[in-house]
């Protein structure tokens, strides 16, 4: 197959998981400012360029970000993609509704084969991205994918349940969320670092897609009431004495624990 | 908010081609050889597929030129890969500062187009590995009095003479091997590359060594080895060669360190955020917040000026006192911080777990090799007074 075929991976960039974290008036400050590629888009990145590998798609990356994220992206880059866009120009209190939107508003313009990306970004877990993109194009989504082979005209996704695993195939176009047990997604080299500069890294307002103007002001569809701290866990109780005392005094905790309290 | 990895915010100031290189590195250095450091060092083994991992990230001759193989970075990122794998371990430093600087630095700078060809995308690749010998049983400090000796022969050299504390010597395919011939009747110091197949090269491994454990040391041997006039160094005279290359390797361990220092560093603060006594962590006391400040404030020094020499390196404009400058600093301070992150591990940072009594072992090397902290402050003692005082006046 020639690289007429394009596999899109969505990416996104997210705060170093390793770094320290503080919270302020402002929202959560990290001792690392430097973003790091979603873990799982590495994985959906990674799968995308094995499926390259072996059958001559091209593999595109796009972000939504500020242009400070090219670096992040040229990481994707350094990793083997072909080329790279950074959709600039979104609100600031963007959420995965009008991420959606925007990505919708690029995939339908650039019309590619497939669509793969992370199940979630790893900072806020929500997970929401993916389903609803794939909902704007109307494209079957396979979920959770812990393998994909392309076969037939179609890509097959392994998908990871409780106690047993199911192969979904998906015609083309479709949209698939990985999981990040997927691969190990490889390091770049020294020499994909050097190469990544001479590769294409487009800059695109998102004013510039079908509809733009309308995208520049999308409003969220969540908002954020406040931002705190994980509680710290209260201190237990010790309690000792005979056997009658400490079977007295479970029974008593367990019987202190509102009904919905527990697993619900 | 203050970062406590990286005060200064060095980090942010570099060229982003440079970062990302220090952040692969650090990535693969992590996954890959943080868990083979421990036993590495404990049971005396370098694990023989380092070299090829090393050489498929692109960390062999970093900055050597892309048409000989090499990875055509600056030399700040080639320092930035020092600190990664040191922060790992030394051992594992030396041995990649053996091949990029002191084995493919002399033969991009000296060799012949046809070595060049020969040599270095092999290097690069880790198909071959290199050793570099100037030091001799008798002449460490004073590489001007070795005895190592090539006289001329039919279509080349016969070469005699014996190195040692070679680091991979016992694992390399050639060597670069500085040693005196006679030139209009006075004694000059050339360069060779030398096969360690060649009839008459020995490489005995030196035992026992209780620091930089995980890489390996030998000797080199040689017993009328003959060696072809294709594989001298055409121009180089003097001990202008090896230190060239020494230079190179010494800005490599003012970097390397600076990774050292700060996990032992990092392991500390972790350790007394931990660690309870008197029911309270050891971080509560003042002796260790005092002793972590002090690592800091060192490791920022160490990060600035190994920072701003790469800048130096890369804008050509460096003076080898600044790098004798830089190794002697920042190897002295590593060591001071290594030694007190083993006190405040207390009992616990004599054992191998912890990893911080094995920086310091491999640090009392560091500090020694690659110019003494005290030959480096003659160095620069000479530089400031005009004197030399390496020749004792008594």
């Amino acid at each position: 197959m020639s690289q007429d075929r394009t596999i899109l991976v969505c990416a996104k960039e997210t705060p170093d998981t390793y770094s320290d974290l503080s919270f302020s008036a402002s929202g959560v400050q990290f001792s690392n400012p430097r973003p790091v590629l979603n873990a799982y888009d590495a994985s959906a990145l990674e799968e995308a360029l094995v499926l390259s590998e072996a059958h001559g798609f091209r593999v595109h990356v796009v972000m939504v970000g500020p242009e400070r994220a090219s670096e992040t992206l040229r990481k994707a880059l350094a990793m083997g993609a072909d080329e790279a866009t950074l959709l600039t120009g979104a609100p600031k209190d963007a959420d995965s509704a009008v991420i959606a939107k925007i990505l919708a508003a690029f995939v339908q313009q650039f019309g590619p084969d497939a669509v793969i990306m992370g199940r979630q970004s790893q900072d806020t877990d929500v997970g929401l991205a993916g389903g609803m993109l794939a909902d704007h194009l109307h494209w079957p989504w396979t979920t959770n994918a812990i393998g994909i082979r392309f076969e037939e005209e179609a890509f097959w996704v392994k998908r990871q349940g409780d106690s047993a695993q199911e192969w979904i195939a998906s015609p083309m176009p479709c949209l698939i969320t990985c999981s990040n047990n997927l691969n190990d997604p490889r390091i770049p080299t020294l020499k994909g670092i050097m190469a990544s500069k001479k590769k294409p890294m487009h800059l695109v307002g998102i004013d510039q897609l079908p509809g733009g103007d309308a995208l520049s002001t999308l409003a969220p569809a969540t908002t954020i009431e406040s931002l705190k701290p994980m509680p710290e866990r209260a201190a237990g109780e010790l309690v000792e004495g005979d056997l009658e005392t400490l079977v007295d005094a479970l029974m008593k905790g367990l019987a202190s624990i509102p009904e919905t309290g527990v697993g619900s | 908010m203050f970062n406590i990895h990286d005060p200064y915010l060095f980090e942010d100031e570099l060229a982003e081609d440079d970062r990302m290189i220090m952040e692969a590195a650090r990535e693969y250095c992590q996954a890959n050889l943080e868990p083979r450091a421990l036993r590495g060092n404990q049971d005396e083994i370098f694990d023989p597929e380092i070299p090829k991992e090393m050489a498929d990230m692109g960390l062999l001759g970093a900055s050597i030129a892309e048409e000989y193989g090499g990875g055509g970075a600056s030399q700040t990122a080639y320092g930035l890969i020092a600190r990664e794998v040191e922060r790992v371990d030394s051992g594992y430093r030396s041995f990649m500062s053996v091949q990029s600087s002191l084995v493919m630095v002399p033969i991009e700078k000296f060799g012949t187009e046809e070595q060049k060809q020969q040599y270095l995308p092999k290097l690069a690749s880790a198909e071959m590995i290199g050793c570099f010998g100037l030091t001799e049983p008798d002449h460490g400090s004073d590489p001007s009095s070795m005895v190592t000796r090539a006289v001329p022969t039919d279509g080349g050299w016969v070469l005699n003479g014996a190195k040692t504390w070679i680091t991979n010597s016992p694992i390399a395919d050639v060597a670069i091997v500085w040693a005196k011939v006679k030139e209009e009747e006075k004694d000059v110091i050339r360069g060779f590359i030398v096969e360690t197949s060649w009839k008459g090269v020995s490489t005995p491994h030196i035992k026992d060594k209780m620091s930089l454990r995980a890489s390996e040391t030998g000797e080199l041997v040689f017993q009328d080895v003959f060696v072809p006039e294709t594989h001298m160094f055409p121009e180089i005279r003097g001990l202008k060669g090896p230190f060239t290359c020494l230079n190179s390797a010494r800005y490599g361990i003012a970097w390397g360190t600076v990774g050292a220092a700060e996990f032992c560093y990092e392991r500390s603060r972790t350790y007394v955020g931990e660690r309870k006594q008197f029911g309270h962590p050891l971080a509560a006391n003042q002796l260790p917040q005092t002793k972590l400040a002090n690592m800091l404030t060192d490791i920022t020094t160490m990060q600035l000026l190994a920072w701003r020499l790469g800048q130096l390196r890369d804008a050509g404009k460096v003076d080898p006192a600044m790098i004798s400058l830089a190794k002697r600093h920042n190897v002295g301070k590593a060591l001071d911080i290594a030694r007190i992150a083993r006190d405040m591990h207390g009992g616990n940072g004599v054992t191998g777990d912890y990893r911080v009594i094995h920086h310091v072992m491999n640090l009392e090397s560091v500090n020694t090799y690659e110019g003494t902290y005290d030959i480096h402050g003659l160095i620069l003692g000479r530089e400031i007074t005009g004197i030399q005082a390496f020749v004792p006046k008594g």
